[in-house]
């Protein structure tokens, strides 16, 4: 489904879901406790680790949606540099 | 231009003596327009946003910012009240059911309903995305309980669009808006209402207690989230903007007309300096005004999302700019006016009325929360869009 670093680098920024429960991607990242503060520190957090640089005309309240949407537009990013 | 469209710009027009000639009482009274805004109802105008189809007149957020400019020269509570019954309107058309839309909407353009808002709570502050008090199901019933610490028109309104927690055990940001009607509910006045400005508003405390039934529900469970961005800020903040640029305008336009009855006296230096501040305030917001305008009326006609980040950014900018300059323009204008012409509560122009109304503005949705926003989203838009867009 995604790499397992993309959950690494996800899950602390994500304090209402306890260790133990499963990451979804329909999982709201909203609901699940990241605010806009976390959501810049995300973002750099996955350019860090991923070594890519994300596009902010592609940014949008939606890209942070769910954890789906949100891996959709890196590994988009991931393909093109590849 | 449409028919009815036409003609709620004409309305809109005909009114305004009845705003005019109302607004010193209102502001020393502190008591709720109903005579100007019976004038709105009667003239159709409280449905500038109800589609024709539902009986309205089919305007669109330009039609909201030109008219509410209009009103906001006249007696900015009166126009404050209107922009914001027109706000939630906007959230019931795009967000309604079809079976709430067909019974409310009609009634909304008739004139029979104004719309009062419900979303700051006490404990949670203003901040718009949360709520504490929860719809509690029971049956096919939705029950509400709820403090509300400032309702604009609560003792007038027949219907309020309220936030609510999803239900007992969803997260604080898990918010429903739903719709009352004031049959639904019983309401209870909570404290006085003896503002600075804005005292028009009647924006006295309230409970509300009572049930509704699903359908009543404005968006998707929960999602209130979208309502907002798409809807409820938008109409918002450039409704607001335009009541207050309006109001700084009509100012500006009384004390040049004082500067010039003084005849033949020179104007000083130190005056045409002052005048040049407040002008080139008052033009800034109205550019910007305008250019976030277009933006969104792009992207409502291109069927897109406001949620981008610079949409975002430009359309929090707009209320933060137009708080600030309105206000910062009038304020210098009461220096030209002096004490009799500025100061005083009987003078012949409404510069210390319009100051405290003004001063309102920053209150009225935190600029403070904008701001620590803005910062945020500034930082995922590193190319800095304006808007326009393709001005640079
Ligand atoms: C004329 C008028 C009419 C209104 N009508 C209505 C209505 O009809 N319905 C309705 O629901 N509400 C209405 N409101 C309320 C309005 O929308 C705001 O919610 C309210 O004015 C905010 O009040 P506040 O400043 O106490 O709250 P808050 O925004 O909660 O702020 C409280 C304090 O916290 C500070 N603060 C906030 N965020 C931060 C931050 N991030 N960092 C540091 N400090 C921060 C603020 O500066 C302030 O001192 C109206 C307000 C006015 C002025």
């Amino acid at each position: 489904m995604w790499d397992a670093r993309f959950e690494e680098v996800l899950r602390p920024y994500l304090p209402f879901l306890p260790a133990d429960e499963p990451l979804t991607p329909e999982s709201s990242l909203r609901d699940l406790g990241l605010d806009s503060l976390g959501t810049v520190e995300l973002l750099g957090a996955l350019e860090h680790e991923f070594g890519v640089r994300f596009v902010d005309d592609a940014l949008s309240l939606e890209t942070f949606a769910n954890a789906g949407v949100l891996w959709a537009a890196l590994d988009n990013l991931l393909k093109q540099a590849a | 231009m449409e028919e009815e469209l036409a003609s709620a710009y004409d309305a809109a027009r005909a009114v305004l003596p009845v705003l005019e000639d109302q607004a010193a009482d209102t502001d020393r009274s502190a008591e709720f327009p109903v005579k100007a805004v019976d004038a709105l109802r009667a003239a159709g105008l409280m449905g500038l946003l109800v589609p024709v189809e539902h009986g309205g007149s089919g305007g669109d957020l330009g039609d909201l910012v030109a008219i509410a400019g209009l009103f906001g020269s006249r007696c900015v509570s009166t126009a404050l009240i209107w922009a914001m019954h027109c706000q939630q309107v906007d959230c019931v058309v795009r967000f309604g059911g079809e079976r709430l839309r067909a019974g409310l909407l009609p009634r909304i353009a008739a004139g029979e309903v104004y719309l009062a808002s419900v979303t700051t709570e006490a404990g949670k502050g203003g901040h718009l995305l949360s709520g504490d008090a929860a719809l509690v199901g029971d049956g096919d019933q939705l029950r509400i309980d709820r403090q509300a610490p400032i309702v604009t028109g609560g003792g007038h309104a027949e219907g309020f669009l309220v936030t609510m927690r999803e239900s007992p055990d969803a997260d604080d940001h898990r918010v429903t808006l739903c719709y009352a009607e004031r049959d639904q509910l019983t309401l209870e006045t909570t404290g006085e209402w003896d503002p600075l400005g804005m005292r028009g508003t009647a924006s006295a405390g309230m409970r509300l207690r009572g049930a509704v039934p699903p359908h009543q529900v404005v968006g998707e469970p929960g999602g209130f989230r979208a309502v907002a961005v798409e809807s409820m800020i938008p109409a918002g903040h450039l409704g607001w903007s335009a009541v207050w640029l309006g109001a700084a305008r009509r100012v500006l336009s009384d004390v040049l007309g004082m500067v010039r009855a003084r005849g033949a006296e020179k104007v000083s230096d130190l005056t045409a300096d002052r005048l040049a501040r407040a002008r080139i305030d008052v033009e800034l917001v109205a550019s910007y005004l305008a250019s976030v305008r277009d933006e969104v009326l792009a992207h409502r006609r291109a069927g897109t999302s406001l949620a981008g980040m610079p949409t975002q950014i430009h359309l929090n900018n707009l209320k933060v700019a137009a708080s600030e300059l309105t206000f910062r323009a009038v304020d210098g204008l009461m220096q030209v006016a002096g004490l009799a012409k500025g100061y005083l509560r009987d003078s012949p122009i409404p510069v210390e009325r319009v100051f405290r109304d003004l001063r309102s503005a920053a209150l009225n949705y935190g600029n403070d929360r904008l701001t620590t926003m803005t910062g945020a989203l500034a930082l995922l838009d590193r190319d800095v869009t304006f808007a326009p867009a393709g001005l640079l």
